[in-house]
């Protein structure tokens, strides 16, 4: 064994140099190990490592776990609860045990064979004996009074009910056997998962009616039945409302909720209702729909779950899974908002808005934001520039099509004013300020309209044709699926009542579908184009929405993974073009990145080889820049990561020599600049990464791009740790924070990550001054306030007591507060504090010297003190007279011992200020050689 | 009903006394009238409970004091002993069966996939929970202090807050103990000849 293990030092001392660093904080503790000797400093290095083992966590669980070894034996269950046979335990819950039973029904069965009886089958729910007198009995009862008052098909059957020979009482429900819902959910098309979504809601909202908040929904507590039916179960926790005792208010807080599934309110304690409910509705369609869960719930933390569920913003399911419809992402969002009151009213209005989107209408989350939080203005213009889209591509289309003669141009021209005019009256009235009627949006005054319009296009099936293109045009604009479908439902409808060729009117309207159907329902877009779209346009004019239809098929093909059919799908795309002569390379060039990608999922790197180079190619030829740019970095990605460096490298300057005369300042090309450098560090060249990352930095806007200015910056930090550059590494962590805290918040992970690593770097960079600005500035710990009370600047105590307020910190640092508001008092020119609270100024002195054990800090809050009393005539006590004379003279003698302003004694003079107590500071003030302890730019 | 009924609540509390003062075998005395009441309590606990519920450490050690003290004493040093006794015991209760467990599958012949990796003390493995207890027996003999919080906590399961109040420490200081008892037991197990 080498010198500097840790058993060859002793025990004794060791232990009390971890204890000594375990009541440092991350910088403190950085400083103090500094000064220790090597081979100690490894030594509680190590053990300050092993300390975070969670080894003793895990001891006591295996206590719990072997609990049976201990009792040597078996307890020896009930066997019989009333006329039920008691089979096997399946479940055990706060208040009772579950078990699986059955009973032969009196009534026997006549059959072929003879006579049989009938097996019924329960599940029995049993109170724990010890629990008997306690207030789970209360609990227990109070879930048998509830199952028995609610019926529905929706929640597993009451049976019987009870009471054992010792007293206990028990209830029978029907057995329910099947996966839990989102197990059972997962391989079905989501409108399925919808449809089982929406029978749990209209359960959840009998009970409502019935004034019962469950409280307690997850997927646990949800089975499907053979029958296909959501069952929910267990009410274990469930409450009337409007029934509360003060006994059951304090007890509410010790309710056995599950953590990943509680709602804000169910944490912080505050009064449960409906909303609760409606909140883990929204977790459970989350889940539904993503097969995950919003957050990550660190339940070793109760604290930090706390934090999670109160303040993190949950995500988007489509961030979560490709292709999701915004709609639902807004239903989700309403559903899951931290307060009650923003959510659905009801489990009704949820079940409502997503019966909404099922059905294709629009859905109230979202139409709550676009049509009465925008303002007046911006309304008028949304609606305007969506008539004006619509009625735009109208009128360029009929320029085109009708080029037969002027006449039939005259009459397209007509037909397009008439569309404009029928639109334009249905958008007045929708317009919800024209006339004073604020609850008026644009789909309920189409539906108003909807009779209206169809008189006037009735029998005039080109122009029910071009008034329902036109609508598809302006419901695609405003992201209106449902109606959207509608209208090209319609289009479809009048294109196959015209007389003639019709066939570009047809295949436009069967594109329009197709292209919804792929969004919502791939195998049904697959389908529907197999029925009704052409192997081959007829002409060249039906040649674009044809393509246009496959396209969507083979998008379709490939979210569903048939990478072959969509490879086929693609070259009859290709021949389509090259027949009818179409030069769409930039359909093309989007067909072929669709493919590439589709083929590096497979594993296929051959395969996207190619696709990449056609994809390439088709972006040259469209004369897009851009578009040939982000299409190379795709292209260099996939060659990074199949090992071709160099030729990755090559694609990736030649898409930034592209940015770089097209649009210099375009994200993208900050992007494409960043995803270089990530190469050219892998590539081991960090100072061409670093610069690259330079330029990525300079586009960026952090106010504007702050994510990927964020990013860019911690790319930034990493490689100038690797280059040695600390100095590039503080600065980009400096800059990211920057940008953190704004948008992440002073209390996200990130920030709080990042702090002390950063102060603890500028340590080491022999900044100790910058590591105390960082922490001032930032940490919203007492630690910060402590630190602003050494510069003396009162903004920042100001600031660090209000944090620490918001904080709602221990009893002794609010005590500290107090101290605090006096010296901030005592320093400003208003003094806002009085006689009468003089004394409790002085008490909260005496509390706060646990907190705040430096010196310089006692001395600056003592002095303070004085000052209030000089100013208001009274006098500190005896004792803290003492101690102010004592600590000045301290100070005096600190002072005495400035010496230069070089880094070795800013360092010094911080930890001795900053991080030690009286014994320490005296301690290090008497054994400093050169006398150089406290800094002068410190003490002013 | 357990099986220590017949115990006598206030010879509990005479041993105490007798251990407190420094009576190494009264503390022998002790051990098994507390052994045999936790295992009465597990045993009716699970009883309750029925087959694969977890035990409740607290209430054990808990009920435990209240059968075998119950009002005979109002002494703080009384309850620190007692239940620094109970939760030993409880630990040497785990820890024999443990042993005896560990014994036979080795002798099964049964192979254990170690999970948690990277984790310094592996309890998955039949022996790891042995290997703690040798850790345990080498941090009780530096340091009697921070092993018997180790033991409240773990074994008696009780909670910092309670720790404190037995100890007349504040929680900080108890909570810093379970730390440094923490990082100690990590290295003495990695520090073991294996």
């Amino acid at each position: 064994m080498s010198d500097d293990t840790i058993v060859d030092l002793s025990f004794a001392a060791l232990d009390a140099l971890l204890d000594q660093a375990l009541q440092l904080d991350d910088v403190a503790r950085a400083t103090f190990l500094g000064g220790l000797p090597k081979a100690q400093r490894v030594a509680v290095l190590k053990l300050l490592d092993n300390s975070h083992s969670r080894v003793l966590g895990r001891v006591a669980d295996q206590v719990r776990n072997t609990a049976r070894d201990v009792a040597g034996a078996e307890g020896e269950a009930e066997t019989k609860a009333g006329d039920w046979q008691l089979k096997r335990e399946i479940g055990a819950g706060g208040t009772g045990q579950v078990f699986y039973a059955e009973r032969r029904d009196r009534h026997e069965v006549v059959t072929a064979d003879g006579t049989d009886s009938f097996v019924q089958r329960a599940a029995i729910k049993i109170l724990w004996s010890h629990r008997v007198k306690s207030q789970f009995r209360d609990r227990f009862l109070r879930e048998r009074r509830i199952l028995a008052s609610i019926d529905h098909p929706g929640l597993a059957r009451f049976l019987d009910g009870g009471l054992l020979g010792d007293g206990r009482p028990w209830f029978a429900m029907e057995y329910v056997e099947g996966a839990n819902i989102v197990q059972f959910a997962r391989s079905l098309p989501l409108a399925r998962r919808l449809a089982l979504f929406v029978d749990v809601v209209d359960t959840i909202n009998y009970a409502h009616q019935r004034l019962i908040v469950h409280r307690d929904i997850k997927p646990q507590n949800i089975l499907v039945d053979p029958m296909g039916r959501p069952r929910v179960l267990d009410f274990g926790i469930a409450r009337i409302l409007g029934e509360f005792d003060e006994k059951d208010l304090t007890r509410a807080q010790g309710t056995p909720v599950t953590l990943q599934y509680a709602s804000p309110e169910q944490v912080t304690g505050r009064a449960i209702d409906v909303a609760s409910d409606v909140y883990q509705l929204g977790l459970l369609l989350f889940e539904l729909l993503t097969d995950t869960r919003p957050y990550r719930i660190d339940e070793s933390s109760l604290r930090a779950a706390i934090d999670t569920i109160c303040r993190q913003t949950p995500p988007l399911p489509s961030t979560c899974v490709d292709s999701m419809d915004s709609d639902l992402d807004a239903i989700v969002a309403k559903a899951l908002r931290k307060s009650p009151k923003d959510r659905y009213a009801s489990a009704a209005a949820l079940a409502e808005d997503v019966r909404r989107f099922i059905a294709g209408r629009p859905i109230t989350a979202r139409a709550q934001s676009k049509w009465y939080v925008l303002t007046r203005f911006l309304q008028r213009n949304a609606l305007t520039s969506a008539i004006v889209a619509g009625s735009f591509t109208a009128l360029t289309f009929a320029t085109v099509v009708s080029v037969q003669s002027a006449r039939e141009a005259r009459a397209e021209a007509e037909r397009s004013r008439t569309t404009q005019e029928i639109l334009a009256a249905v958008f007045n009235q929708a317009d919800p300020f024209g006339r004073g009627s604020a609850d008026v949006s644009l789909p309920d005054a189409l539906i108003q309209a909807k009779p209206s319009i169809d008189a006037q296009i009735a029998g005039d099936p080109r122009l029910a044709w071009e008034v329902n293109r036109t609508l598809a045009g302006i419901f695609s604009n405003l992201d209106m699926l449902d109606l959207e479908r509608e209208a090209f439902q319609a289009a479809w409808n009048a294109a196959r009542e015209l007389r003639g060729r019709n066939e570009t009117e047809t295949l436009f309207a069967i594109a329009g579908l197709g292209n919804i159907l792929a969004r919502e329902d791939p195998a049904q877009a697959i389908e529907f184009l197999a029925t009704h779209l052409p192997a081959l346009p007829a002409n060249r004019e039906s040649a674009f929405d044809w393509l246009s239809a496959k396209y969507s098929q083979v998008s379709a093909f490939i979210r569903l993974r048939d990478f072959e059919r969509a490879d086929a799908g693609a070259h009859a795309m290709h021949q389509v073009a090259t027949r009818f002569d179409i030069d769409a390379p930039r359909t093309l060039g989007r067909i072929d990145q669709l493919l590439a990608g589709a083929a590096q999922r497979a594993g296929d790197a051959p395969g996207a080889d190619a696709y990449w180079v056609s994809a390439v190619a088709y972006m040259r030829r469209a004369d897009n820049p851009h578009g040939v740019a982000v299409t190379l970095s795709n292209q260099a990605l996939h060659f990074g990561r199949t090992g071709r460096h160099p030729q990755a490298e090559a694609a990736f300057q030649e898409s930034i020599a592209i940015f770089r005369e097209h649009a210099p300042d375009d994200t993208s090309h900050a992007n494409v600049q960043r995803l270089y450098a990530g190469l050219l560090f892998r590539m081991r060249r960090p100072e061409e990464a670093l610069e690259a990352l330079q330029m990525a930095q300079s586009i960026l806007r952090p106010d504007k791009q702050g994510y990927e200015y964020f990013v860019a910056q911690q790319d930034r930090a990493i490689f100038g740790f690797a280059t040695g550059d600390i100095g590039v590494s503080l600065d980009a962590i400096q800059r990211g924070l920057d940008v953190a805290i704004p948008a992440f918040g002073r209390d996200s992970d990130v920030t709080r990550r990042m702090i002390p690593v950063t102060a603890r770097l500028l340590l080491f960079a022999d900044r100790p001054m910058d590591a105390a600005r960082l922490v001032i500035r930032e940490d919203a710990s007492g630690r910060g306030q402590l630190c602003a009370s050494l510069t003396g600047d009162i903004d920042s105590i100001d600031q660090a007591t209000r944090m620490l307020a918001d904080d709602a910190g221990t009893e002794a640092q609010r005590q500290a507060l107090w101290g605090k508001v006096a010296q901030t008092s005592a320093s400003s020119t208003e003094p806002r504090i009085g006689t009468e609270s003089f004394a409790e100024a002085m008490a909260a002195y005496r509390a706060s010297q646990s907190v705040f054990l430096d010196v310089l800090d006692r001395h600056r809050l003592l002095s303070a003190l004085n000052e209030i009393g000089q100013r208001t005539g009274t006098v500190l006590t005896q004792e803290l007279s003492e101690e102010l004379t004592r600590l000045t003279a301290l100070r005096a003698q600190a002072n005495l011992a400035l010496g230069d302003d070089g880094a070795a004694n800013l360092r010094a003079a911080l930890e001795a200020l900053y991080f030690m107590s009286e014994e320490q500071f005296v301690a290090s003030c008497a054994t400093v050689a050169q006398p150089a302890v406290v800094s002068r730019s410190i003490l002013r | 009903m357990s099986e220590s009924d017949g115990e006598n609540p206030g010879e509990v509390t005479r041993l105490l006394h007798s251990y407190a003062a420094g009576s190494v075998s009264s503390f022998n005395e002790l051990m098994p009238i507390v052994y045999r009441e936790l295992k009465g309590i597990a045993r009716s606990q699970l009883r309750r409970s029925g087959q694969g519920h977890r035990l409740q450490t607290t209430m054990l050690v808990h009920e435990a004091y209240e059968k075998l003290i119950r009002g005979q004493t109002q002494d703080a040093n009384d309850r620190r002993h007692f239940f620094a006794i109970a939760s030993r015991t409880m630990r040497q209760i785990v820890i024999d069966s443990h042993r005896a467990e560990a014994s036979a599958k080795r002798g099964a012949g049964v192979v254990f996939e170690a999970l948690n990796t990277g984790e310094m003390v592996d309890l998955s493995t039949p022996d790891g929970l042995l290997d703690f207890e040798q850790a345990m027996e080498r941090l009780g003999a530096e340091s009697p202090e921070l092993a018997e919080v180790v033991d409240l906590s773990c074994f008696g399961g009780l909670s910092n807050e309670e720790i404190a109040q037995l100890t007349g420490d504040n929680v900080r200081t108890i909570q810093r103990r379970l730390v440094r008892a923490q990082a100690w037991i990590a290295a003495f197990v990695n520090d073991q000849p294996s």
